[in-house]
């Protein structure tokens, strides 16, 4: 079951009230004749994947798509945005001009502060061309405070608890974005691994060590398991995925073999985003232990035929 | 948890880099084999270098450090250089603990891929990096694009290093 976020529990609460409101109303039987389902172009995908030259329109456009970001960034708003920007090799970090994209989005949305929730390298935001018009944009960014808190994972089946950025439960909004590429553990690492970014070095540790099997690799059942555990903690209420340009060999860290999509993916789901993420990597979602772990949590839809997917080219 | 964590550093024992860690330490820095600014006309060091001894390397490198610390590693150092344009390339030297250990390394970082270049006793030019190994050492330097002139640089600087390893007491 996804844990419940401070938006989610306000929408759930209107839509109650609302749903009296309207049972009451003396106009119920406008509610009988006048609401329409909505029509094909209302409905919004599951998941959208622009293919273009510019990651950062791509990715402008993939959130619009989803329904603009007032869909999810709300005036007032504090926006926590996780980055998969800790490594300097190409490929192995998210594309700044996408980062700069969301964050820029975040802001005419409204936002009253967005917060980084996992320092990127030195030097990440100068390997963007447009970092310098955007300087007011990375102006306004509050990097993470280094503070962790322990938080109980009472549904986890191998991680009980983890201790977290403090700083995720100062933001009304999540964002995940994460980077398509290979990892030589897991095999691929998107939007479910990100999370480990938010944790101190010594949970992740005990993700790779904490069956005492020698090798940061060598229990990849119970890595797998305690990335689906940690993705318990909080649903993102906006993921990216960023496959442009991706290291396809050698990762986490690189430098390797790239591989190039030029795509963005967005969906308010990691469980479908990772499951079509991996496929850029030449892996199928069953490959992907976390994948089916997440997806068994009852965190999303790993099987691809089951969502609305739409795919654009600009 | 906690009892899996306190366990830790009874697992560390297990790698060589961790059993290794009571032989005496080299003294002097590894970044005298970094290449001077004085040496690359135009090029300047971009922040302070990172450095990781042992297992601390995980910290640096997450889940790349596995192989290093399975082969022999005994410490790195970390670092970025940029030119007036904006260009970046990145240099990491790893010192394993023995030779072997550095052609371990190497064999699994390049593989028998790229293009051969003569640098160390053995090296190999990729798209965008370059490997190479000498003595103890495994070097690796990375840019951001695959163009003439930067691949031009990564080999420059290689050899900067490589002979620095030369003349290493």
């Amino acid at each position: 079951m996804d844990p419940i976020t401070r938006r989610s529990f306000l929408k759930k609460a209107a839509c109650l009230g609302g749903g009296v409101l309207l049972s009451q109303s003396s106009l119920s039987g406008l509610a009988q004749s006048g609401l329409q389902a909505p029509s094909a172009s209302e409905i919004k995908p599951d998941l959208v994947a622009v293919k273009g030259k510019d990651p950062y329109v791509n990715t402008l456009r993939a959130i619009q798509e989803l329904g603009g970001i007032e869909a999810f960034v709300r005036r007032g708003d504090r926006v926590g945005v996780l980055v998969n920007s800790p490594f300097k090799n190409i490929g192995a970090s998210v594309n700044p001009d996408v980062a700069l994209a969301v964050i820029e989005k975040c802001l005419e949305g409204g936002a009253k502060e967005i917060r980084y929730l996992k320092e990127p390298h030195r030097g990440y935001w100068e390997r963007s061309p447009k970092g310098g018009e955007l300087a007011t944009v990375l102006k306004a960014l509050k990097y993470e405070s280094g503070d962790h808190v322990k938080v109980e994972i009472p549904g986890g089946l191998s991680l009980k608890d983890a201790r977290v950025t403090k700083d995720l439960w100062d933001c009304d909004v999540f964002i995940n974005i994460s980077i398509t590429k290979h990892h030589e553990g897991v095999l691929y690492s998107g939007a479910l691994k990100n999370m480990m970014g938010l944790c101190a070095f010594l949970t992740n540790s005990y993700f790779h060590w904490g069956t005492l099997k020698l090798g940061w690799f060598a229990d990849l059942d119970h890595l797998s398991q305690c990335i689906a555990d940690l993705n318990l903690i909080r649903k993102p209420d906006l993921c990216i995925a960023d496959a442009t340009t991706f290291i396809t060999e050698k990762g986490p860290y690189g430098p390797g073999k790239l591989g190039s999509a030029e795509t963005v993916v967005a969906s308010t789901n990691r469980v479908s985003l990772d499951a079509f993420g991996c496929r850029f990597l030449g892996l199928q979602p069953e490959e992907v232990l976390m994948i089916g772990k997440a997806s068994r949590h009852g965190l999303g839809e790993m099987k691809l035929d089951r969502i609305r997917i739409e795919s654009l080219s600009v | 948890m906690i009892l899996s964590i306190l366990l830790f550093g009874f697992v560390l024992s297990f790698f060589p880099t961790f059993s290794q860690a009571e032989e005496p330490r080299p003294k002097e820095s590894l970044s005298h084999l970094m290449p001077l600014e004085s040496d690359l006309k135009g090029w300047n060091l971009d922040g302070e270098p990172q450095t990781a001894e042992g297992i601390r390397l995980f910290e640096l490198i997450n889940g790349g450090a596995e192989e290093y610390v399975k082969e022999g590693f005994s410490r790195a150092v970390m670092a970025t250089y940029r030119n007036q344009e904006g260009k970046r390339i990145n240099l990491d030297i790893y010192e394993m603990l023995s030779p072997e250990s550095a052609e371990r390394i190497y064999r699994k970082k390049a593989g028998d891929k790229g293009q051969k270049v003569s640098v160390g006793e053995e090296a190999a030019m990729e798209d965008y990096y370059l490997n190479f190994r000498k003595g103890v050492y495994q070097v690796t330097l990375s840019g951001y694009d695959t163009q003439r002139e930067t691949l031009d640089w990564l080999l420059r600087m290689a050899l900067l290093v490589a002979g620095k390893i030369g003349a290493s007491p």
